[in-house]
């Protein structure tokens, strides 16, 4: 090494960014060049695809579903006769609607007939005249053609016995086959069909002889239409292939993801990379970039793969139906996908985001694939639309809406709501994987490390940890599903109901939050704002819960009327009625309860464990790590689609009027810096909201107080907002709530602060 | 002799000694304190550290595992924040306006990967456009640096191919390619055989020679005292001993650096007065 050379260029500073393609075609070359990149990128498509076709022909040879070539389904029949072939032979040519391939394939100890299915009208066509056939004994019992349907060489198992008698009835048919195989007991209604088609055309022919009147009978004619596809026709087959390719796009995406983070990570070149003077935003961005594309090129060879085998097996009429494939529906699909890729790839950087080494990003990630499998098979149910909430919810709204496309039944409304939301799920994914990606604990294994998320501090927290919030959050989603489940089952009178209704929320918001704060030692004053108020702020939160009803009511008003913007006038109409009859109805039960249980169900307990909850634990420690505006608006979101996916369909409506108050309640949380004033808020506003339903039939009875499907008056709109802003400014105003020397806590260091 | 340590290191803590004699110090580093949580334990990593580097000087910042030395780094680069005091690079300081420290510091580290898929001539095509240098600049430093470091005979084989000599002399362009006046470097050596070592330390001397200022942490003492002007020796998070080697012979009484750290390590109160060394 040659020591004392001199530089050829000085040490000038460039201030020239990189630019995000310069970012991104590194990342590529890095993930494309690794061949295992490309086995998921080629092979899968090269090699799944025929392979799924081949199981996919053999399903629909044995469940004889109708297939799109001119090959018919050919029915093993066996057939034991005491008939002579003479006598056998007229018997099958009067039955002159079976038409068979015979063919034996049996030995010369029996004989099995392939027969061709002619119940469809388009396929009837002899294949070979029975007369041209030879007859030859089965000479089998009915146990061993049940011996050979068990090895899957038989289908069917007929027997034909001479009549008893003078002989000259007709011969007894006897049909053995198994009814849970598909193939079997098509076999059997084959048969049946065409016996009895033959038993009523004789009965024409000798009703037609004994009366001389050929139209003695019940003339039947048939005009088959194709209907677009009903609940209960078994399971969607066009729904299989926005799965499989949403799944394959997943399948492409998941390694990149894994390499270009935790695998960075582990290399250590994140480093490299953050010690460079590149916003870590743009690496992000250039991360995703590359992710994203692996992601769609894997979306384009499956798609290609899929179709060219479907096409290649003729399967199109068999998956989709009579619509036929164009390259619109292949372009839209494709588009959709990318859609999906962009949302998928941002949640798989945010996970991998975690993770310190590429194993444990698998791990996070196999229980991430594992739960969107979940809302994948949803798709397949018959009967699913993309409407009401299926529009939102994310992955299943795309699945439908590839669906419909690929069906040509594609509806403008739903599919730019579902476009739309996964567009925003994109973004916030997004959001929140820049807010995690090369932050200091995730770069250097800080705080966010999830075994250390159990762990019990040794020392007293202000509050918990944004991880443990978000935990406890998970936890109550599926819990509050289940209690409501519970709710539903216990079948007793309104009043013990409403005493469980209590009891269960205080259990999700109360009592399980505050074991988990007990074993975080998370303090009950800072961490919950457990604590005195100044009475100004009771008073105003006392004033609030009374002026704020009319403004919630007409925000609902005005959200079914953007709803039926949206949805259109009549289904909104419909939905309205059926709000006001669902309400109605609950409110006819609960009159039964005596008041006092009603004011403990609806007002005090949720009042107090939900704000013990949503603006104690969530609010008070998300204000340690973001802006109070992006605190107050995350845990009214979280307040907002708590009560809108809790409260089942009825609820969907409320989410913008449970998320205002959730905002209201925040801010004075905020503000006040105690959960207090907002119980009071929410205590009062609840009874009143309840009390109004409670006494609609007093009240409407009253001069001037609006009827059940009236808005409320303007006047008393424009006195709410008054009393509303002016208390608010009051809030504002007045000296912020620290009655015992409470000082602002420092924020938490590191980037997430 | 434990007054005289303290004397040594207060007048470092205080006064930037590296930088008492001129305004143009590089590098300030002014009581730098970071914590991390453990599980809800606060555990401080660096513990009010100061000191300066001026252009040309080489400081070396030793210590043993887990003294902080890697936490410092980091935070006179602005990758980690600190909870108290500051770094400057060249008057900008880290914490607020890292991406101009970046700029200004080439960063190589033992725990630094390369990437595998790339070759070392892409490695430091991307760094070079990464840094913002025009694409001839770049074509310039990457001639220019495979001759400075011997890389030409296998600069277009793919890092992963590399043996670790050759990937941290790969990593060591990386670090140049932008030709910054200031180089931090932490266990360049670590991993590498005695000549991938002696490579390391001798574009030390080329550093030197170019007025750029290095930190240098490293557990090769030797070879330490041989290149670094100057010396921290940071324990339990502090910078207990701080200064030119005369000056820590003096403080300590010891020679040489080995038995310094040795002395340090097993029993720091006879180095050091008792309540500084335990918190």
């Amino acid at each position: 090494m040659n020591t004392d050379e001199q530089p050829p260029v000085g040490p000038t500073i460039n201030r020239r960014p990189p630019s995000l393609a310069q970012l991104a075609r590194k990342e590529l070359r890095e993930t494309l060049r690794d061949r295992r990149t490309l086995m998921t990128l080629l092979l899968m498509p090269l090699l799944v695809y025929p392979l799924l076709s081949l199981g996919f022909r053999s399903f629909v040879a044995t469940s004889a579903l109708p297939s799109d070539d001119d090959s018919f389904v050919r029915y093993r029949i066996g057939v034991n006769s005491s008939l002579n072939d003479e006598q056998l032979r007229i018997w099958f040519e009067e039955i002159e609607n079976i038409a068979v391939a015979a063919q034996t394939i049996d030995d010369a100890s029996g004989r099995s007939f392939e027969t061709v299915d002619t119940t469809d009208p388009h396929r009837r066509r002899v294949e070979a005249p029975f007369s041209q056939q030879r007859w030859l004994e089965f000479k089998r019992n009915r146990n061993a053609a049940i011996v050979l349907m068990e090895q899957d060489e038989l289908d069917l198992f007929v027997e034909i016995n001479a009549p008893v008698g003078d002989g000259h009835g007709k011969p007894i048919w006897e049909l053995t086959f198994d009814p849970s195989v598909p193939i079997s007991r098509n076999a059997a209604r084959l048969v049946r069909e065409h016996l009895e088609l033959m038993n009523r055309s004789d009965l024409q022919r000798r009703l037609a002889a004994a009366t001389g009147d050929a139209s003695a009978l019940v003339h039947i004619e048939q005009h088959p239409v194709q209907l677009q596809l009903e609940t209960g026709q078994g399971p969607n087959l066009a729904a299989i292939i926005p799965l499989i390719l949403v799944l394959m796009t997943i399948t492409g995406a998941v390694y990149p993801a894994i390499d270009l983070t935790a695998g960075e990570r582990e290399r250590g070149t994140l480093e490299t990379l953050i010690a460079a003077p590149i916003p870590r935003m743009k690496i992000l961005v250039a991360k995703m970039t590359a992710v994203l594309t692996v992601s769609i090129l894997t979306a384009v060879l499956n798609l290609t793969g899929m179709l060219g085998t479907i096409w290649a097996f003729g399967l199109e009429r068999t998956l989709l139906g009579p619509q036929s494939l164009t390259l619109t529906m292949v372009a839209q699909v494709l588009g959709l996908l990318v859609l999906f890729a962009m949302f998928f790839s941002a949640i798989m950087l945010v996970i991998t985001s975690y993770a310190r080494s590429f194993k444990e990003a698998q791990a996070y990630l196999i229980p991430l694939i594992l739960l969107s499998l979940g809302p994948g098979l949803l798709t397949l149910t018959p009967g699913m639309e993309l409407s009401g909430p299926w529009a939102v919810a994310p992955m299943v709204n795309i699945l439908l809406l590839a669906r419909d496309v690929l069906q040509g039944q594609l509806a403008w409304v739903p599919a730019g709501v579902a476009i739309i939301s996964t567009a925003i799920y994109a973004v916030a994914a997004v959001a929140l994987a820049a807010s995690i990606f090369g932050s200091d604990s995730i770069l250097y294994g800080g705080p966010a490390s999830w075994s250390e998320m159990f762990a019990r501090p040794a020392q007293v927290q202000p509050a918990a940890t944004p991880q443990v919030v978000l935990f406890c959050l998970l936890l109550l989603f599926p819990l509050n599903f289940v209690l409501i489940g519970i709710l539903s089952r216990i079948e007793t009178t309104i009043g013990i109901r409403l005493v469980w209704m209590a009891a269960f929320t205080a259990f999700a918001f109360f009592v399980v939050p505050s074991l988990v704060a007990w074993h975080q030692r998370i303090d009950w004053r800072s961490g919950f704002g457990w604590r005195n108020s100044r009475p100004i702020f009771v008073v105003a939160a006392l004033v609030l819960g009374v002026s704020l009803w009319p403004l919630v009511m007409s925000l609902l008003a005005g959200w079914q009327q953007f709803t039926s913007w949206f949805a259109g006038e009549d289904a909104a109409r419909a939905w309205a009625e059926r709000l006001v009859e669902f309400s109605r109805g609950h409110v006819e039960r609960f009159r039964e309860a005596p008041i006092g249980l009603i004011v403990m169900a609806f007002s005090i307990v949720p009042a107090f464990c939900e704000e013990w909850f949503f603006r104690g634990m969530l609010l008070r420690s998300l204000l340690r790590v973001r802006h109070p505006s992006a605190a107050i608006v995350f845990s009214a979101l979280a307040f907002g689609a708590f009560h809108t996916l809790a409260g089942g369909i009825a609820m969907f409506d409320r989410f913008a009027t449970t998320t205002l108050v959730g905002l209201v309640l925040g801010w004075i949380a905020y503000r006040t810096k105690s959960v207090l004033p907002g119980m009071v808020l929410h205590a009062v506003h609840n009874a009143l909201v309840f009390g109004l339903a409670y006494f609609q039939r007093e009240l409407a009875a009253l001069p001037g107080f609006p009827q059940e499907d009236e808005p409320v008056p303007v006047s008393w709109v424009t006195v709410a907002v008054f009393v509303s802003v002016a208390t608010l400014l009051i809030i504002g105003r007045a000296r912020s709530g620290d009655v015992a020397g409470e000082t602002a806590l420092p924020r938490r260091s590191g980037m997430n602060g | 002799m434990s007054s005289a340590v303290e004397s040594a290191s207060s007048i470092e803590n205080r006064g930037m000694s590296g930088c008492r004699w001129s305004h143009g110090c590089m590098i300030r580093v002014v009581e730098l304190t970071k914590d991390f949580q453990q599980s809800g334990r606060v555990i401080r990593a660096v513990d009010n550290v100061s000191f300066a580097v001026q252009p040309g000087e080489t400081f070396g910042l030793l210590g043993p595992n887990g003294a902080g030395k890697t936490t410092t780094m980091r935070m006179i680069l602005g990758l980690l924040r600190p909870d108290s005091g500051h770094a400057e690079i060249d008057g900008f300081r880290s914490d607020r306006v890292p991406d101009e420290v970046k700029r200004r510091v080439g960063f190589v580290s033992a725990s630094a990967g390369i990437y595998q898929w790339l070759t070392g001539r892409e490695v430091l095509a991307f760094f070079g456009e990464v840094y913002g240098l025009p694409p001839t600049q770049v074509a310039q430093r990457t001639e220019h640096l495979a001759e400075l470091l011997d890389l030409n005979s296998f600069l277009d084989q793919r890092c992963a191919t590399l043996s670790t000599g050759q990937k941290q002399r790969v990593n060591l362009a990386r670090a140049m390619v932008h030709d910054p006046p200031v180089m931090i470097m932490d266990e360049p050596t670590l991993g590498l055989d005695i000549v991938g070592s002696q490579m390391i330390f001798d574009s030390l001397q080329v550093f030197k020679n170019q007025g750029k200022s290095v930190i240098l942490c490293t557990h090769q003492l030797e070879q330490a005292q041989r290149v670094c002007d100057r010396f921290g020796l940071l324990f339990r998070s502090r910078l207990e001993l701080s200064g030119t080697l005369a000056d820590l012979q003096q403080a300590t009484g010891q020679t040489d650096l080995v038995e310094m750290f040795v002395r340090l390590i097993r029993v720091p109160h006879s180095v050091f007065p008792a309540e500084d060394t335990w918190r």
